[in-house]
């Protein structure tokens, strides 16, 4: 387990929205664990980032990935799918947030192999504690393997 | 044939008979030609006087024309001059109703008195028996009380046999007893006297006892001393029963005429008067009998005199005929509608004109009211562009009204319907369908309806739609099929238009709602933010600013998200599955725990049935107005009913509240989507609620409304088609 005290926690952000972005940076400052926020704004760009790819190289492998489904370029299934195809990935958490509230987008993202599936609160404050149960979830409550480079 | 044969027997037998007429030769046998030197032929019609030698016919003619049955002695004639002695022995008699003269004559001294007179006797009887039974009429002989002889046809007629006759006491045995005695007086009449009748009618009683009425001629023959009756008798049933029927046909007429439906009178054609009027006449012109024995033709007629004379003359010389339909007069004035048929006969020996008359104010109210309807009809059928048709299926001949004609572009005149002319007008696309339509309805079916495209004549392409049924025979198969066709184009083009105007206003609505809600989302998130990070940071008037726009953007979402919802009801709507209601209410009373408890509510129901519908939606309508009866009640503890009853082919369900009701002319505005009757602090709300409820009733089939009074609660009611059996 990883402790609120040690080194913060890496957080990927997949969200082309700025707008959400930032009010997912904001609940993440107000947390109590420490944590870095990065953002990408689509599925590519997000694969790269996993992989530490062109100017993702040498960025920290996340811990846990925010993921927006509906995307330009590559959207968030077909990120699920890559991820959960993935060896080398596939342990990692995906948390699918989205504005969706369509049944079809539920189950497929849970047969994609996604952690959680969470409609954005459109309350300020519920959407905060959302993110924040997200964090504490994830990161105080369950226990996850080893990470690669640990 | 027999007579010739009888004749040819006489030839043989006798010396010669001759029959006479008023002194003429009327038939004379072989024997009486040669005794005079001629041949048979040319004795007919001469005169007897002609056979007597010239001296004698004077004396001759005295006796013959008298009827004199005495034995004579002439001096016969031969026609080559000579003569010689005759004996003439005469008889009157009466053959085929007339009364002829048979004579015998014989050459005197060529024969025995006692040899002619046995000859004479059997000859003359079975001669003329012959020749009686021959025509079918009855001859007898009685002598005494016995009959002695009878002809054939006598035998027939009494149905005893010549034996059976002959062995009988008396010949009354062969008389109908009541008619014995009238017989007796009368021959005794005769016998004495000689006088009274010769010819009249009695009746015999047949062997098996049948009454036979006969018309009877006798005539007495005095042969030496003896006394002997001829008697001819000719059954005259035939006659008495055709009699009888005319009686009966009188009566049977005279029933007809007084118990007719028809007004029935006779007119004197002289003066024009009344003679006789039936029962039904004098119904139907208010007359009494006595009324009418004053009456002329003129009272009746409401038309002017001319043309009552015209008419009768015309019927006079035409003898009968139908004078056609005529308005005629009551006895109170007022009119009627006749149909006058007139016969002239011949009554009680006055010229009279027989007139039928029959009431026909009816037929003809009928006839105007059918040319009313009819001419609605067409007027009905122009303006619905609808026409009617049928179809004999065995002659393959359609006939269709002339708005149908129009309504595929054609005259009547040019175009004759078949079942293939009628399908080369059926839109190519739509024609499998049609055909498979209409056997399907002559395997199976009775009534049905079905839309499909036609080419009219000009080719354009019209929708119709047919309603037809098949008609069928005792044994069940298809004899013709009737119906009708109209043009539903522009129908179709509206409710085209309309579907696709209320798809795409559902699209947009959520397409809008839908995507509204990312911006809101941003606006509302950073309203909020900005509330959370720095409220009492700046001044009041900015902490009263961030707060109205985050009330605005908190009830735009409100309204964003019931839109989204209501917009949903149509496009994103279940199959429909038998529900049961009970079990429907029972997932409201779940989903309101809180509030039924919370607001104390006494939420009752009667039993309710099961219906197609969307479950889901059912759900919400009935929790919609659950809700909405807790939300609005007054003061007293809120009281609810859920009830639902068959009404004809539909549920119509109701909930009844005891809350604060509303005014009568809000009842239609409340179901408009986001009309609200009260202020929002006090009844929050989008106003969308009844709006869902109506939507889900409509796409269910069903209808909504709303019976209140202010402060009298509310009952909204709702219909569901009940599940066809």
């Amino acid at each position: 387990m990883r402790t609120t005290n040690s080194q913060p926690i890496e957080i990927l952000l997949v969200e082309d929205n700025p707008g959400d972005a930032r009010l997912a940076l904001e609940a993440l400052k107000e947390s109590k664990i420490r944590n870095n926020l990065h953002h990408v704004t689509d599925g590519v760009e997000a694969m790269k980032f996993l992989r530490q790819q062109e100017k993702h190289a040498g960025v920290p492998p996340p811990d846990l990935v925010l993921l927006d489904l509906n995307m330009p370029r590559m959207d968030g299934r077909e990120v699920l799918e890559e991820i959960k195809g993935d060896p080398d990935l596939r342990a990692l958490p995906v948390v699918v947030l989205t504005t969706s509230e369509a049944e079809r987008d539920l189950v497929k993202s849970y047969d994609l192999h996604a952690n959680a599936y969470i409609v954005k609160p459109i309350d300020l404050d519920h959407f905060m504690e959302v993110v924040q149960n997200i964090e504490e979830f994830w990161f105080s409550i369950v226990k996850l393997p080893p990470r690669a480079d640990d | 044939m027999r007579h010739r044969e009888s004749r040819s027997l006489a030839d043989e037998v006798f010396e010669g008979i001759v029959l006479s007429e008023n002194g003429k030769v009327a038939d004379a046998n072989e024997g009486f030609a040669r005794m005079f030197g001629y041949e048979p032929d040319e004795v007919i019609g001469m005169e007897l006087s002609a056979f007597l030698v010239a001296g004698e016919r004077e004396s001759a003619k005295r006796q013959i024309p008298a009827g004199s049955e005495e034995v004579s002695r002439y001096r016969g004639f031969r026609k080559d001059g000579t003569d010689f002695d005759v004996e003439v022995r005469p008889r009157q008699t009466v053959i085929d109703g007339r009364e002829v003269r048979v004579s015998l004559v014989l050459g005197v001294g060529e024969r025995t008195r006692a040899e002619e007179e046995l000859r004479w006797q059997r000859d003359l009887y079975e001669g003329i028996l012959a020749a009686q039974s021959e025509l079918g009429e009855g001859f007898v002989i009685v002598e005494g009380q016995v009959i002695s002889h009878a002809n054939e046809a006598f035998t027939k007629m009494s149905g005893y046999s010549l034996g059976e006759l002959q062995a009988l006491p008396s010949f009354l045995e062969i008389v109908a007893e009541d008619e014995r005695e009238t017989l007796m007086e009368r021959r005794r009449k005769r016998m004495e006297s000689g006088e009274g009748e010769t010819h009249y009618e009695t009746v015999l009683g047949r062997k098996d006892g049948v009454r036979v009425p006969v018309e009877v001629a006798f005539t007495v023959l005095q042969v030496g001393g003896s006394m002997r009756f001829m008697v001819v008798a000719r059954d005259i049933t035939e006659r008495k029963r055709v009699e009888e029927a005319l009686g009966e046909s009188e009566e049977r007429y005279r029933v007809v005429i007084e118990q007719a439906a028809e007004g029935i009178i006779l007119i004197d054609v002289d003066d024009y008067h009344i003679l006789e009027a039936n029962p039904e006449f004098r119904r139907l012109f208010g007359y009494t009998s006595e009324e009418v024995a004053g009456l002329t033709i003129y009272d009746l007629v409401a038309h002017d005199r001319e043309t009552v004379d015209q008419n009768i003359e015309r019927t006079l010389e035409e003898g009968n005929r139908i004078v056609g339909e005529r308005r005629y007069r009551r006895r109170d004035g007022s009119l009627v509608d006749v149909m006058v048929s007139g016969n002239a006969i011949s009554y009680g020996g006055r010229r009279t004109l027989s007139l039928l008359i029959r009431d026909i104010t009816e037929r003809k109210r009928a006839e105007e009211e059918l040319q009313r309807s009819e001419s609605s009809l067409r007027a009905a059928q122009r303006m619905a562009r609808l026409g009617d048709w049928e179809y004999e299926l065995e002659e393959d001949r359609g006939r269709w009204s002339n708005e149908l004609f129009s309504v595929f572009g054609f005259s009547p005149q040019e175009f004759v319907p078949t079942y293939r002319t009628f399908f080369d007008l059926v839109h190519p696309g739509d024609r499998l369908a049609v055909r498979r339509e209409v056997f399907g309805a002559l395997r199976g079916g009775r009534e049905s309806s079905i839309d499909y495209r036609i080419v009219r004549s000009d080719g354009e392409v019209r929708n119709v739609y047919t309603e037809y049924r098949v008609v069928r025979d005792e044994s069940g198969r298809s004899v013709s099929m009737s119906g009708t066709i109209q043009d539903i184009t522009g129908r179709k083009r509206i409710e085209e238009d309309l579907r696709r105007s209320n798809a795409e206003l559902e699209q947009f609505a959520y397409v809008a709602s839908h995507d509204l809600q990312e911006p809101l989302r941003m606006v509302s998130s950073y309203t909020q933010l900005l509330a959370r990070r720095y409220k009492d940071q700046l001044d009041d008037d900015a902490d009263e600013f961030i707060d109205y726009a985050v009330d605005g953007a908190e009830r735009m979402q409100r309204l964003i998200n019931d839109l989204l919802v209501y917009s949903r009801l149509g496009t994103r709507g279940k199959e429909f599955a038998p529900t049961d209601c009970d079990e429907v209410l029972e997932g409201v009373r779940d989903n309101l725990q809180v509030a039924i408890e919370e607001s104390g509510v006494d939420l009752a129901s009667g039993e309710l049935p099961t219906v197609m519908g969307d479950r889901s939606q059912l759900l919400r309508l009935l929790q919609n107005l659950v809700e909405n009866a807790i939300k609005f009640s007054g003061v007293e503890p809120p009281e609810i009913r859920v009830q639902a009853e068959l009404s004809e082919d539909e549920w119509v369900f109701s909930v009844e509240d005891n809350g604060i009701g509303i005014a009568p002319e809000y009842a239609d505005r409340i179901f408009v989507i986001f009309q609200r009757l009260h202020d929002r602090v006090q009844y929050p709300g989008t106003g969308i609620g009844l709006a869902v409820c109506k939507k889900i009733v409509e796409r269910h089939g069903g209808r909504i409304w709303i019976e209140s009074e202010v402060g009298e609660g509310s009952t909204f009611y709702f219909t569901l088609p009940a599940l066809r059996r």
